[in-house]
This record gives structure tokens, C-alpha cells and sequence, in this order.
């Protein structure tokens, strides 16, 4: 004998089954066109992927599920033990796909990109440099000993390793800011610029004038030079010796 | 891109600033990787 259809039964399990495809398949899609480092880290990247397989399955089975709900299994005959009805109301269900359904909505319907300068002006960030004063130049003379070194990068426990850093770029001929230690690198120069009232790395004029900006966080207000990361075979000696020339720079 | 230029310090809205006065960029290939990661044992 056939029973009517479960239609909520139906529905429930085709709404989930899109939903969990949508983010599935949204995952594929950034995987595809290399953006999904846009949104994780990419160590993260294979755990996600397998999370997108496994959301597809899972949809599949649902769509299964309907299918059989649809045609024909309509009764277990175990009673309500094996019963599948929804749990809680349905203003709580709706709730509860509605949780799921925006934030796919959203995937879909925002552009996959880092942040620019329009979106960062409408938070309150300037990228542009516009309106700024404009900077001090001075060449001041360089330290001579460990003890003015010392003197120019005072710090303390928590700071010491920062400090030790600033000492390193401070014998360099050249601040390179990469990738590796590009954090490290912005967080001692702003820290001790604005730590030190004589400012601890722009003493050395002509030996740290030359920067070399290889990229630039999204997420960092400096947004301005909005760099990648250039192939390995130019970020090396062939850059270096071309951005090596003397400059001066800066002063308080 | 790769920019170059001097670290210079500026004021914006009353609070002082790094600024990279830039002298030289030159457009290179997109990373595939737009984030950077921080190293707290600055490469030791």
C-alpha cells in the first residue's frame, strides 16, 4: 500500500542537501581558480578540501534519502522509533537553515578579493598617503658601539627579541621586507620609531635607506604598495643588486 | 609589485607614521599566497 509522500520530510533533506552542496562546490570553485588561500591558511588547505568531498557526500545522501522518501519508502514499520520528523519547530528549523543559507549567499554573491583601498576607506583606513604631512629628512650619525646600540634599541623582556632584530636590520646594508619575518620586520621599524625619541633606525642613513616591499598584507594598513610575492627567481640577488644604491633617509 | 624607496616618518590625523617614500616599483607576478605569517622566532 502507498503512503503519501512525506513532503516535509522531502523538503528538509533537499534544503540541507543544497546548502551542503553549495558549500561543497564553493569550496571547489576557490580550490579551482586559487583563491581558497583568500579565506584559510594554506596549511589548511587539504582539510578543507576533504571537508568540501565530504559535504558533497553528505548532500548526495540526503538527495538519496529524498529520493526514497519520495518513491516508495515511506514506511519503516518500526513505528516512531525509527521515525526521521524534525526535531524542535519549525521557526527553529528555519533558523537553523537560515544560519547555513546566508553565509552561502554571501560566498556567491561577494567578489573573492582582498581587501582594497575603496573598502578599507569605508572602515576608516587610509591606504593612499593623501593628507599626510610631509616627512622629516635628517642623516644623522651612525652608532659606534654595542653600548649606543643598546642605548638606541632599549627594550626589555618582552621586547628583547625585537630589539635584537632592529640591531640586525640596523647592520644591514638594506631592509628587505619579505615574506619571511615581513611582521617581524614592519613591527620593529614602527616599534622603535615610535619607541625612541631619536628613533632607532633611521640613524644609519646611507645604510638604511634602500627598502624592498615584496608584498604587502591585506590586512596591513600599507596597503598603498598593494604587492605579491614576485617568482623565486626575482626575489633574490637579480632585485637586490638592482635595489642597491645609496639613499638617504629619515629623521624625527 | 616590488616597491623601493627610503623609510621615512610622517604624521597622519596627529599620530606619527611609518611611510615608505617610494622611488622605484615594478610590477611582477602575483602570489598565489596573499598572506604573510608571522615568525615569532624571527627565523632562528
Amino acid at each position: 500500500m502507498n503512503e503519501r509522500p512525506n513532503y516535509s520530510l522531502i523538503a528538509r533533506h533537499l534544503t540541507r542537501a543544497v546548502v551542503l552542496a553549495g558549500i561543497g562546490l564553493y569550496i571547489a570553485r576557490l580550490s579551482a581558480i586559487g583563491s581558497l588561500s583568500l579565506y584559510i591558511s594554506p596549511r589548511m588547505t587539504p582539510y578543507t578540501k576533504y571537508a568540501a568531498v565530504g559535504l558533497c557526500l553528505i548532500a548526495a545522501t540526503l538527495v538519496y534519502r529524498s529520493l526514497k522518501a519520495w518513491d516508495g519508502e515511506r514506511s519503516s514499520g518500526c513505528g516512531d522509533a525509527c521515525g526521521h520528523a524534525p526535531a524542535g519547530s519549525w521557526l527553529r528549523q528555519l533558523r537553523a537553515g537560515v544560519l547555513f543559507a546566508l553565509p552561502l549567499a554571501l560566498f556567491f554573491l561577494t567578489p573573492d578579493t582582498t581587501i582594497g583601498s575603496a573598502m578599507a576607506a569605508q572602515k576608516g583606513m587610509k591606504l593612499s598617503g593623501v593628507n599626510v604631512a610631509p616627512p622629516n629628512q635628517a642623516t644623522p650619525e651612525p652608532p659606534a658601539s654595542d653600548a649606543e646600540l643598546d642605548r638606541l634599541f632599549p627594550h626589555d623582556s618582552l621586547t628583547k627579541p625585537y630589539a635584537d632584530y632592529g640591531k640586525t636590520l640596523y647592520a644591514e646594508p638594506e631592509i628587505e621586507i619579505a615574506d619571511r619575518r615581513y611582521l617581524e620586520t614592519l613591527t620593529t621599524l614602527s616599534f622603535f620609531r615610535t619607541r625612541s625619541r631619536d628613533g632607532a633606525l633611521r640613524y644609519r642613513a646611507s645604510s638604511i635607506g634602500t627598502i624592498r616591499s615584496e608584498k604587502v598584507n591585506s590586512c596591513s594598513a600599507g596597503s598603498r604598495f598593494s604587492a605579491a610575492r614576485p617568482t623565486r627567481s626575482r626575489t633574490a640577488s637579480s632585485s637586490n643588486r638592482r635595489m642597491r644604491r645609496s639613499m638617504r633617509t629619515i629623521s624625527g | 609589485m616590488t616597491v623601493s624607496g627610503m623609510l621615512a616618518k610622517t604624521t597622519v590625523d596627529g599620530v606619527e607614521v611609518l611611510m615608505l617614500q617610494a622611488d622605484d616599483a615594478t610590477e611582477i607576478e602575483p602570489s598565489k599566497d596573499p598572506y604573510v605569517y608571522p615568525d615569532m622566532d624571527f627565523g632562528v
